[in-house]
């Protein structure tokens, strides 16, 4: 907001032609504008953060705050689950020596059997029998 | 020799001397490698899963025979046919690579489970319609893949083919009490239990393979492939951390600690059998314990086998075959004196947990084998019962 004495020299600097009496009517609406302005109530947080010991206290809280919030972030992101890297698995390719081992050293015969069925489920049906016939007439199709 | 010298005679009896010689190599079955028939029959046979159910429990004896059992015995005649011709091969060259490490392919073993005990239903099956000659081959059928299945193989390996030689010999003494009166099969049968039991590798030998298999591949390369085995089988994140970002110098200790636990374990292997479980009990409990504050033993913990465990179940397979073998000859006795002997005879094949013959106590049914010594991993101590019908 502009002084009083700031408005009286801003309309004589100013380089508009006006006429007198149009001069007293713009600065009479700006002195009641002004008037209007400084009666207003003081704004609190303009006065708390005028002192210099606030501000610093402000500052410092954010810089906390701040350092706080990265810390978490940090810790949060190390005791989440490793997620291994992406290896194709084909049905069959479960069944390695490895896997194997560790499905039976978690349950016996059994899971080793499971980790079969699985695979064998997920590879589709076996082969079929194929007939001359049938080889003679795909052929033809080619 | 006029008509010799005549040259379309001398052809024709060079293309037929020549395909003499040819035709049996041509058409040789069955093949030298026991494992392109065993192949064969893992890709044949109808795998219906409640139907293997229901055939494990008529082979345990739970149920009896009905149609669909009988019925799906059919439907898998082909697949029974090849296993068995596979027995009569005299090599079996799985065709694995264990150069591959961790993740070598190996043969199908669930199927080939799977068959056995379809072979072993067409057994009992023979054996209720009194076919006993076929259902005593089935059953030896059965036995002869388990040594094939261990022959060279891993730790895995041996488990599934001891597996099949339990589950053989459970039918053969359902049998056996049927050819009681034979006493030329039972002679022949005892030769043939104590061919396939001496033909199955020692435990030793599979340990000191996945010692050299798995070991040897603890390789900072294969870090994506140790993690996600170990994810599946479950691992701490934490863990899987450290492992992810492990450098070489981390594998190459881990690969020692490896190394060492497993050297320690074949030594204690060595010693008599409760000192030596008592021994693996231990090691077995080391790299868990050891990981909590010694990182070099972080993959022996995940990777390492339970071999305490797993020695037990090899000798509790081969007292089965040596109860088996005492049964048989015990058999014979009766079968040629009328009665069966007061006490073992001599030179009788022993219990293997507590190094003495069995225990042997008859009554009016058969007569009963029994262990002397407990299997301290189930804690349970093992008899075998042998009937007269």
């Amino acid at each position: 907001m502009k002084r009083h004495g700031d408005i009286e020299r801003f309309l004589k600097d100013a380089s508009i032609k006006t006429c007198d009496a149009m001069n007293e009517r713009v600065r009479g609406r700006m002195r009641e504008v002004y008037a209007s302005s400084t009666s207003r109530p003081p704004n609190v947080w303009k006065l708390v953060f005028e002192s210099r010991a606030v501000r610093l206290a402000a500052a410092a809280a954010i810089v906390t705050g701040t350092g706080i919030l990265a810390v978490h972030l940090v810790t949060a992101r190390k005791a989440a689950p490793v997620v291994p890297p992406m290896v194709a698995k084909s049905p069959l390719g479960r069944t390695t020596a490895l896997s194997l081992s560790l499905a039976y050293k978690r349950g016996g015969m059994e899971a080793v059997d499971r980790l079969y069925e699985k695979a064998t489920e997920e590879r589709g049906p076996g082969p079929t029998a194929l007939t001359i016939e049938e080889l003679i007439a795909e052929d033809n199709n080619l | 020799m006029k008509t010799l010298s005549h040259a379309k005679v001398t052809h024709a009896l060079y293309v037929v001397s020549i395909m003499s010689m040819c035709t049996p190599a041509l058409f040789a079955y069955p093949p030298d490698n026991a494992a392109v028939l065993y192949y064969q029959a893992s890709l044949t046979y109808d795998a219906n899963y409640p139907m293997l159910d229901k055939v494990t429990q008529f082979i345990r004896g739970d149920i009896g025979v009905d149609e669909e059992i009988e019925a799906y015995v059919r439907r898998n005649a082909r697949a029974i046919k090849q296993f068995v011709d596979a027995g009569a091969s005299p090599q079996c060259d799985w065709g694995i690579d264990y150069s591959e490490g961790l993740d070598v392919m190996m043969p199908q073993y669930a199927p080939l489970r799977n068959i056995a005990k379809i072979v072993l239903a067409e057994a009992r099956i023979a054996g209720e319609a009194g076919d006993y000659a076929r259902a005593l081959d089935l059953c030896l059928a059965v036995h002869k893949a388990g040594v094939h299945i261990a022959d060279g193989g891993i730790i895995i390996s041996h488990l599934v083919a001891i597996s099949l030689n339990e589950m053989a010999n459970q039918c053969l003494t359902q049998l056996i009490p049927h050819v009681r009166d034979a006493p030329d099969l039972l002679v022949e049968l005892r030769s043939l239990i104590l061919d396939v039991s001496g033909g199955i590798p020692s435990v030793k030998t599979a340990i000191n393979r996945d010692l050299h298999v798995f070991g040897g591949d603890l390789r900072r390369e294969r870090v994506g492939y140790i993690l996600e085995m170990v994810t599946d089988f479950g691992i701490t994140a934490e863990r899987a951390r450290i492992i992810r970002q492990a450098d070489e110098a981390f594998f190459n200790a881990n690969r020692q600690y490896f190394m060492g636990h497993l050297a320690a374990v074949l030594a204690a292997c060595d010693l008599p059998y409760p000192q030596s479980y008592e021994r693996l009990v231990a090691l077995g409990e080391e790299p868990a314990l050891e990981s909590k504050t010694n990182p070099d033993a972080i993959l022996a913990a995940v990777l390492a086998p339970a071999v305490d465990k797993i020695v037990c179940l090899d000798l509790k397979a081969r007292t089965h075959f040596n109860a088996v073998g005492t049964a048989l000859n015990l058999y014979l006795v009766r079968a040629r004196t009328g009665r069966l002997p007061e006490t073992l005879p001599e030179g009788m094949p022993k219990d293997l947990f507590s190094g003495k013959d069995f225990e042997y106590e008859r009554d009016a049914a058969g007569f009963v084998l029994r262990c002397q010594a407990k299997d301290l991993a189930k804690d349970q101590t093992y008899e075998y019962r042998f009937t007269f019908k």
